[in-house]
């Protein structure tokens, strides 16, 4: 005497015994897992049950006469072994036996929630499971953690939204870390279909109702967290983009423009620095060197919206080595430039050897001070607008 | 252990010789009449070209992708209803294409065969 279970494949009813049914299913599951990065693997998964579904009905098989195993091992030996069913370029190995022996390579251990032996979410079974400890300390852990400010509730609930639940087979597989074959896939399949009868009742129930409830919650934070990196992505992609128009149009309006509104001795400074190359070497690479951080500004936010790191090896040291370079070049050639400029502008001082990190500044002076020496022109920019003139000692 | 490294290897060429290819014969069996998986199958069988089932199903997935092939649903009196595949005015371009590929494959892997044969 045998138990037998109702099936469907391709839409028509089968009988079949619980060991054929053990079988069958892990097959096709194995199939599954085989068939991996298929587009349309609900496709090619319904057709093969229609297939399997004709070859029983030439077996005679219905409603009435049961599917057996041994019609199980028959058709599963026509169809062939799942690893054939992976696509053409995998690699796959070929027999049986190679597959479930000498590719038995190590996989990747992965953490997911443990649901088969959860007491709340599974958090604890599966970190327990992650790093091979025993789930009773991770717990004891979480349960003392509450006494100091309740920290292993929110982290609880933190790797309750972001942590998945191993669903299928292959996932519990991953969470211990051990490789799929047919056999361990028909032995599992077989305890959770045992499982199930006896895991019912009230707590599973209120169970069932948190773990919805935080399939809703973890939505929102997913949500949350998008809405959040594309409005990221738009701020900085737009401000990046303002700072790079801002610097460009003072450059050009302190180098083009008709010079009224710039003081006489900041004419005469830039007059120097643009009759010899060396200056106007300081003046481009100080440019460049304030470009390059918005740059990378633009390209963070670009990041952010497009979802991808667009960082690539060749562009992060380029702009590295560029970056470099620039400030460098900038900070010597300028201090070259403070020689060259300052004893014409500002002699008395000059021979007082005054002029090498502070020049005294008042309001109308600030503008000819960022074009002479770009260290002071730091100092101008990363101080606040004040109205107050920056009084220097030894200046009065 | 280095033998049976040999031998997978064998096996894996073999296998991965008769998958890469057999898009091809499948699109001729398709291009010839509108037919369904089954038929497929027995007619790779008589001509000595599959030796499991289950490679075909992806194929077809795949070549439908592609738009190379596709189908209609047809009832059937004693099974599940079946998938008639018939192949596309893509497919028929690209048939044409694979069919000039493996004429010139054919005669130059023929002329290797002839080559080696002759070495030995």
């Amino acid at each position: 005497m045998k138990k037998v279970i109702n099936i469907t494949l391709g839409s028509i009813v089968f009988a079949i015994e619980q060991d054929a049914y053990d079988a069958l299913s892990s097959y096709l599951e194995e199939i599954k897992n085989n068939l991996g990065n298929n587009d349309d693997i609900k496709e090619v998964v319904d057709d093969i049950e229609s297939a399997v579904a004709e070859k029983f009905i030439d077996r005679k098989r219905s409603e009435k006469v049961a599917v057996t195993t041994a019609d199980v091992e028959k058709v599963i030996l026509e169809m062939g072994s799942p690893s054939e069913f992976g696509e053409v370029s995998e690699g796959e190995s070929v027999s049986e036996e190679t597959n479930s022996k000498e590719s038995a390579t190590e996989i990747k251990k992965r953490l997911y929630r443990d649901s088969d032996n959860a007491v709340v979410a599974g958090i604890a079974s599966g970190l327990a499971r992650y790093f091979d400890i025993d789930p009773v300390i991770v717990r004891l852990i979480f349960v003392i953690s509450i006494f100091f400010n309740g920290m292993g509730i929110f982290v609880y609930i933190i790797l309750w939204l972001v942590v998945p639940i191993a669903k299928t087979t292959a996932d519990k597989f991953a969470m211990r870390g051990e490789s799929v074959t047919l056999k361990e896939i028909s032995d599992r399949v077989r305890k959770n279909i045992e499982d199930l009868e006896t895991t019912k009742g009230l707590w599973g129930k209120i169970r069932n109702v948190l773990e919805s409830l935080f399939k809703v919650l973890g939505a929102i934070f997913k949500y949350l967290f998008v809405a959040g990196r594309y409005i990221g992505g738009f701020v900085l992609i737009i401000g990046g983009s303002l700072a790079v128009a801002g610097l460009v149009s003072t450059y050009s309006i302190v180098l083009l423009s008709e010079k009224t509104f710039i003081p006489a001795d900041a004419q005469t400074a830039l007059d120097i620095m643009l009759s010899s190359s060396l200056g106007i070497l300081a003046i481009a690479s100080s440019f460049i060197m304030m470009l390059i951080p918005l740059l990378v500004l633009v390209l963070v936010g670009g990041s952010l919206l497009a979802g991808r790191n667009m960082f690539t090896a060749t562009k992060s040291i380029t702009l590295a080595v560029v970056w470099i370079v620039a400030i460098v070049l900038a900070t010597t050639t300028s201090v070259l430039q403070v020689q060259k400029v300052l004893p014409v502008i500002d002699p008395e001082r000059f021979e007082n050897g005054l002029y090498e990190i502070h020049v005294n500044v008042d309001d109308e002076n600030i503008e000819f001070e960022t074009v002479v020496t770009p260290p002071v022109e730091e100092d101008v920019v990363s101080a606040p607008p004040s109205d107050a003139p920056i009084d220097l000692p030894m200046s009065n | 252990m280095s033998d049976a490294q040999q031998k997978y290897n064998v096996e894996n060429a073999k296998s991965q010789m008769r998958k890469g290819f057999l898009e091809f014969p499948v699109l001729l069996i398709i291009g010839a009449k509108v037919t369904y998986a089954p038929d497929i199958l027995k007619q790779l069988k008589e001509a000595n070209l599959l030796v499991v089932e289950g490679t075909l199903y992806p194929l077809l997935s795949r070549l439908k992708r592609f738009g190379l092939v596709e189908y209609q649903w047809q009832e059937s009196k004693s099974g599940p209803p079946r998938k008639m595949y018939s192949i596309t005015d893509q497919g028929k371009a690209v048939l044409k294409q694979l069919e000039a590929s493996w004429k010139s494959l054919d005669s130059s892997v023929n002329t290797l065969i002839k080559h080696y044969e002759k070495s030995n």
